[in-house]
């Protein structure tokens, strides 16, 4: 068992046991926790790939924003009647079974599908290649990404403004508390 | 690259063009009359509008349109003869190259492919295309030239709807002009009925048959505030549709068994013999199909009784469509398909001319009205047309054609300028004495009835002899149908009597109506000129050198040469035509004579008694009562049954019964209102079912790739 | 890494799109349906990785792709607490099963 195999089957284990510790944890902070545990599994088995950059990127945004996030979020809504919030037994079996079956049928489907041969001693491109993708600087296969870049930017700053409008205090103006009442 | 003006190559193209011409002032007219319509609406407010109103004739219709039209189809007859020596010369020098001529004479390209799968059976498709030959440049000239005098005759007898109100006293109103309108249907004719003739295949056909059909309609009911000429003209289009179905039929069954519809592949295909694709019975079924199409056109029994009505439309139309030129799409189309025909359709096509051309002949013997006398005069020179076809005589039944087309315009323009001149009096015993007053029409249309009755050396003659002899050579070769020959011969007869009785009552004699005799008065030039035209053409069009021989004209010669191999399986009865044509002759004058004499002593003699001039009455009066019947049978019978179904589907005034149509109606309903509240349960809003329904229809959608995948 | 291959990687991915998918079925609180939905993308990324890394076509594209799915993910994540932090001032709850206003 070479050492890339060792690595690879530490830190499967390591992101499985979070996801499944999200599915599985009673309470939502711990949910944020162990999904904190799979993220950072993810991002390392990007770097195992060979995406550094990818692997950077998902744990400055992912565990560095979106979970922070995420933990904000809990703590503003984690008052009040939170033991409400409980899933049944029926909900648990039936969920558990449905991501058994799809996880059984996608082992058996990704198991079937044709296997690429591997490239012996490529690397994948690192940032520099990526960032002259999304430029729109054609590579040796003449593919650029400029469009894809500028679309994802304005969606970006679109899903900004509207998160600022939705989450933005409500404070009744003069005028409208007149209009009302 | 698709040149249309590449006559070097292509003459044919000629014939596209002069097809096409007519639609200009079609679409033209409708541009005006769309920007007329909306500056009218608009003129009183805005300058620009009033403008382009008045511009656009006010509330006067123009006579622009009618000029239009006019020189339009006049280029398009100039074309048509150019392309007539054209194909006339190279149809000599070519004559032993068919496909050299077929080549430059005719096109052909899909215009809707119909798929079939690859492998299985190569994709037909409908195409379209033209083809020259004898028949359709012989007809398309006559069609073009024959429209160009009618159109120059409404240019006078269409004057009145220049009017700004036009008071119509049939129907008791007053109403606009609409002179661009008349010129726009007739226009739109002109161009149904070209492409009628130069089509090579028929689904063409079919779609110029319509179109010839739905501008009838249009046309017979041109004074639609009339109830008569709309009722007319309703007729005119459901009877016609009847024929049209048997037509769809037969080009079904032809387009099923061989996929294509093209004349030239169907007649190599076919050709006079059975074809080994179809049965026996299916070859007759098509054939009868084609010839029901061609029935309801052609207006032979039972599908004649639309014909006569139609003359409620203006007589310029009664001439150039109701008896020149549409009315011989039928026997035109017959034929064309001619070698598509088993024996037994021909058999059925001369006896169903037969007794059309005896019973449509017998009612126009007691007709008052004049165009009543003409409408079934036509129906009956039909029915010759039909009996030559079907005893083989081709080129006699078509010439027949032609001269007819002739003879019968110059008739009905006749009767359209005598009406006219006596302010829309068309009763034949209301006038009398005509001749002092308009000279130019009477003698015009004495031609016209010396050419219809078979008066030698008129053109009538050569063709009706002609009939007359292949009849009696089919009759001597199968002596069973002895009555194919003496019921045209009889008819010939009647058809002297009853044209020179129309013209006796109308022309000579006293005035029996003073008051319509005074104001009566010669038409204007526009219309007189093509009477002229027509009448020179009737006496002179089938002439040739011999003079006694119909073969040796122009006419008779290039239709002698466009006749299909088909007609070569009548060469029995041919051979005894030849042997008998001098008896046959003989007894056809022999029977004109006597109908001419007959009519001479009862109202040329002296002036008809006034017992003669009364109502007629009796079963001729009836039209042998085949309105009534169809009125019980058909009208009052789907009347009856359309009332009961009623009552069965209701037990009182708003209570529909269950388990009826009207109650099977009402359960669809009933079940889509169910199903849309069980439907409604589905949406309920929870997000964790949503997501439940959304993984389940992802590992099905899974599974079945993982199932079919291999 | 060219000895453990693509597969064992897809597994994973696989996996992780399950977890995803029980957590969207089975949790009542809405932060932890977008924990689900995080799974989910994560699965996708994953794979998308993987296949840059062993399929030779996608060596730019599957790179590419992952960046921007990273940042629409980050982008859902941001709007769809503000839609919870909305639904809760005005409901006082982050139960999804409460949230039925909009059922037919």
């Amino acid at each position: 068992m070479s050492l890339p195999v060792v690595l690879f089957l530490i830190v499967a284990a390591t992101t499985a046991f979070g996801a499944l510790g999200v599915v599985l944890a009673r309470s939502i902070v711990r949910a944020a926790v162990w999904l904190l545990v799979a993220l950072i599994g993810v991002s390392v088995a990007y770097f195992l790939l060979g995406a550094e950059f990818l692997g950077a990127a998902q744990l400055i945004v992912y565990v560095g924003g979106t979970l922070v996030l995420m933990v904000f979020g809990v703590m503003i809504t984690n008052q009040g009647p939170f033991a409400g919030i409980r899933t049944k037994p029926v909900e648990w079996i039936l969920g558990g079974a449905l991501a058994s079956l799809l996880f059984a049928a996608l082992v058996t489907f990704s198991l079937r599908a044709a296997r690429p041969p591997v490239p012996e001693g490529e690397t994948l491109p690192g940032a520099g290649a990526l960032g002259a993708a999304f430029l729109g600087v054609p590579d040796e296969r003449g593919t650029a990404f400029l469009l894809p870049f500028e679309i994802v930017s304005i969606h970006l700053l679109v899903v900004l403004i509207a998160a600022a409008y939705l989450a933005r205090a409500k404070r009744r103006t003069p005028a409208e508390g007149a209009a009302n009442g | 690259m698709f040149n249309p003006f590449d006559f070097a190559e292509h003459p044919g193209r000629a014939y596209l063009i002069a097809t096409l011409l007519p639609l200009v002032p079609v679409i033209l007219l409708l541009i005006a009359a769309t920007a007329r319509n909306m500056a009218r609406s608009r003129s009183h407010t805005d300058s620009f509008a009033s403008r382009v109103y008045w511009l656009l004739g006010g509330d006067r219709p123009l006579k622009t349109g009618g000029y239009l039209s006019l020189v339009f189809l006049l280029a398009s007859f100039g074309l048509s003869v150019w392309g007539l020596l054209n194909f006339f010369e190279e149809s000599h020098t070519l004559h032993d190259q068919p496909k050299e001529l077929s080549k430059r004479w005719a096109e052909r390209g899909d215009w809707l492919r119909i798929g079939a799968a690859k492998g299985i059976r190569p994709a037909a498709a409908l195409q379209t295309g033209y083809r020259i030959d004898p028949l359709s440049a012989l007809m398309f000239t006559m069609v073009t030239g024959i429209g160009s005098l009618i159109f120059l005759f409404s240019l006078g007898y269409m004057n009145e709807e220049t009017e700004e109100t036009v008071e119509d006293h049939a129907a008791h109103t007053t109403r606009r002009g609409r002179f661009g309108r008349f010129y726009l249907y007739l226009s739109l004719f002109a161009f149904s009925m070209l492409n009628l003739l130069i089509a090579d295949n028929l689904f063409q056909v079919f779609v110029g048959w319509e179109l010839v059909g739905v501008c009838s309609f249009f046309l017979i009911g041109f004074y639609y505030e009339r109830k008569s000429a709309s009722t007319a003209a309703n007729k005119a289009f459901i009877v016609n549709r009847i024929g049209d179905a048997g037509l769809l039929i037969g080009i079904a069954i032809a387009f099923a068994t061989f996929g294509t519809l093209n004349f030239q592949d169907l007649a190599e295909l076919i050709d006079g013999r059975q074809p080994s694709e179809m049965s026996h019975g299916l070859w007759i079924l098509m054939g009868l199909g084609l010839f029901v199409g061609c029935v309801g056109k052609s207006a032979q029994v039972p599908l004649q009784t639309w014909l006569p009505d139609a003359m409620e439309g203006p007589t310029p139309v009664s001439a150039l469509i109701h008896a020149a030129t549409m009315v011989a799409a039928g026997v035109y189309l017959v034929g064309r398909c001619y070698p598509l025909f088993a024996p037994e359709v021909f058999l059925t096509i001369a006896y169903c001319g037969l007794i059309t051309l005896i019973l449509s002949a017998s009612v126009a013997l007691v007709m008052t009205d004049i165009k009543r006398v003409l409408a079934f005069s036509t129906c009956s020179q039909l029915g010759f047309m039909m009996l030559a076809l079907g005893v083989g005589a081709w080129t006699a039944g078509l010439l027949h054609l032609l001269t007819h087309a002739f003879f019968k315009a110059l008739l009905f323009l006749g009767a359209g300028s005598v009406i006219r001149g006596c302010h829309h009096e068309q009763d034949l015993r209301q006038m009398g004495g005509l001749r002092r007053k308009m000279p130019i029409t009477a003698y015009a249309m004495l031609v016209g009835v010396l050419a219809i009755s078979g008066i030698p050396f008129f053109s009538g003659w050569y063709s009706k002899d002609q009939i007359l002899s292949s009849a009696l050579g089919y009759s001597v070769a199968h002596n069973r149908h002895a009555l194919l020959f003496f019921g045209p011969l009889i008819a010939a007869g009647m058809t002297a009597f009853y044209m020179f009785r129309l013209w006796f009552l109308a022309f000579t004699g006293p005035p029996r109506n003073a008051e319509v005799y005074r104001h009566a008065r010669e038409s204007p030039f526009t219309m007189v000129l093509p009477l002229i035209a027509l009448a020179l053409c009737s006496l002179g069009i089938a002439w040739g050198w011999p003079p006694w021989d119909a073969e040796a004209s122009f006419l008779g010669h290039m239709l002698h040469e466009g006749e299909p191999l088909a007609a070569r399986t009548f060469a029995h009865a041919r051979e005894s035509a030849e042997d008998h044509h001098l008896a046959a002759g003989g007894l056809a004058l022999l029977a004109a004579v006597i109908g001419a004499a007959y009519s001479w002593s009862l109202y040329g003699r002296r002036a008809p008694t006034t017992a003669q001039l009364t109502e007629p009455t009796g079963v001729l009066a009836k039209r042998w009562y085949f309105d009534d019947v169809y009125d019980f049978v058909f009208l009052r019978g789907s009347l009856r049954l359309a009332a009961l179904a009623a009552k069965a589907d209701r037990s009182g005034p708003e209570q529909p019964r269950r388990y009826t149509l009207d109650g099977a109606m009402s359960g669809f309903a009933a079940l889509a209102v169910f199903g849309g509240r069980q439907l409604r349960k589905i949406q309920t809003g929870s997000v964790r079912q949503y997501v439940l329904a959304l993984v389940l229809t992802l590992i099905g959608l899974l599974g079945m790739l993982s199932a079919f995948a291999r | 890494m060219a000895d453990v291959g693509l597969a064992p990687f897809q597994i994973l991915a696989a996996f992780l799109f399950a977890c995803g998918v029980a957590c969207l079925v089975t949790k009542r609180n809405a932060i932890g349906l977008l924990m689900g939905v995080e799974l989910i993308l994560n699965a996708a990324n994953l794979n998308l990785v993987a296949a840059a890394r062993f399929v030779p076509g996608l060596r730019i594209e599957g790179q590419v792709f992952a960046v921007i799915v990273i940042v629409l993910a980050a982008a859902e994540a941001a709007v769809a607490l503000a839609i919870f932090l909305n639904f809760y001032n005005n409901h006082a709850t982050v139960d999804v099963d409460r949230a039925n206003e909009s059922k037919g």
